[in-house]
């Protein structure tokens, strides 16, 4: 973990958020490539340092001025790099079915956790709108993340 | 004490997700305050530098778009410009129609051009929009304020078939002012009309009228037909033979007149 590229990796995914998501804004969703960044951060080093470096670069992406809620995005982060720590080496041992279903149930749930606070209001009015704004942010980074298994699969990082 | 810093080495990832989870709420909790607001200004100005290239290219995009959009207005507006000054010019060709009806002391009856073919070449024949319904009869002569332009050949009932004065077989007797000097005209190239057996001693020269002679029996005396543009005197010819330029352009009339009962 004294590795400084990886922090420097991780500065730069956050400057790659922050500059070219806009650019692949569909209607309201964008995708999210610092939860991606996070996923794989967590099962590589861990539910401690997934934990530190979500909530870090949660701060960072906060400070933007496009953030709604300040402490929004360490907390989501966190929560996801904690839960993806303990995915840690657990490729060997679980079915890779089991596996690949709990980072994505990870990366749904730091979605449902984020549109929850965005989306307070929505929620107490059109649960259904919800769900599908949920869903939509859910499946635009999960498509992202597909994608990344063809260049960088979770399963090379688990030394699997 | 040791067996807590145990408890916190062996469970640090938890302990750092508590303490990560209540810094986040607190500051969710106190995102209004002055403090955040003022830290997150700052970061505000040094994120929006960065993020200058990023608005370029962002706005450029925009200016693009809106570029495309003002070129298809400005289509749209030519179009609506031509359309306009088409308007303009029949309103004018329409008011010089009727002022030549009452100026007129023939028996004329309006008529619009409603065929003159498809073929890519002018024309030597038109169809016109009325005929023996309103006392269109086969030669009656068809005109325009500029001058004669051909005689009917075909009367229908509501229609009619014109013979334009471009027709090689077109003829037309004319007379040259003010000299007087007679000829038949016809076709030649063109908008240009050849008069044949003038008299080799008339006084003809460029820019001089040429009128309906009144001769025919199927047209007037006294209607414009052109404007002598050039006089051709051969050696050992009898007649001179004079080039006409008839006043109308005949492959873009569209209202015309029909004398009847002349």
């Amino acid at each position: 973990m004294k590795d400084i590229k990886i922090w420097f990796l991780l500065i730069f995914i956050f400057f790659f958020q922050y500059l070219l998501s806009d650019l692949l804004t569909i209607r309201y969703y964008r995708p999210d490539f610092i939860v991606i960044y996070i996923l794989y951060f967590g099962l590589y080093f861990g539910s401690y340092y997934g934990v530190l470096a979500g909530f870090f670069i949660g701060l960072l992406v906060d400070l933007t001025p496009m953030a709604s809620y300040f402490g929004i995005s360490p907390l989501t982060y966190s929560i996801t790099g904690y839960l993806s720590g303990h995915l840690q080496n657990k490729y060997n041992r679980l079915s890779p079915f089991i596996f690949h279903s709990i980072w994505i149930i990870i990366i749904a749930f730091h979605f449902i956790i984020f549109t929850y606070i965005k989306y307070q209001l929505l929620f107490e009015i059109d649960k259904l709108q919800f769900i599908f704004r949920w869903f939509s942010s859910f499946i635009y980074t999960l498509f992202f993340l597909l994608i990344m298994q063809y260049f960088f699969p979770i399963r090379r990082i688990q030394n699997a | 004490m040791r067996t807590f810093y145990l408890i916190l080495t062996k469970h640090k990832d938890i302990f750092a997700l508590i303490i990560s989870i209540v810094l986040s709420l607190i500051m969710l909790s106190n995102g209004e305050s002055d403090n955040l607001r003022l830290l997150r200004s700052k970061a505000n100005r040094i994120l929006t530098r960065i993020y200058t290239p990023i608005t370029w290219i962002r706005t450029m995009s925009l200016i693009e778009e809106e570029a495309s959009l003002l070129r298809e207005k400005n289509l749209q507006l030519s179009f609506q410009l031509e359309s306009m000054k088409h308007l303009f010019d029949e309103n004018i060709r329409l008011k010089q129609l009727l002022n030549f009806k009452r100026e007129s002391k023939l028996n004329i009856y309006p008529a619009r051009v409603s065929n003159m073919g498809a073929s890519p070449h002018l024309s030597s024949s038109l169809s016109i929009d009325i005929g023996s319904n309103l006392g269109v009869s086969i030669n009656d002569p068809v005109m325009t304020p500029s001058g004669i332009i051909g005689k009917t050949v075909i009367v229908g009932k509501q229609e009619s078939i014109v013979q334009l004065i471009n027709d090689v077989n077109f003829r037309l007797s004319v007379r040259i002012k003010p000299s007087g000097s007679t000829g038949i005209l016809r076709w030649l190239d063109k908008d240009l009309y050849l008069i044949r057996e003038v008299q080799k001693n008339s006084n003809v020269e460029v820019g001089n009228q040429v009128i309906t002679s009144g001769f025919s029996d199927i047209f007037p005396s006294d209607l414009p037909v052109g404007e002598v543009i050039k006089i051709s005197d051969e050696r050992g010819a009898f007649q001179k033979s004079v080039i006409v330029k008839i006043n109308e352009n005949i492959g873009s009339i569209m209202n015309l007149f029909v004398i009847v009962d002349n």
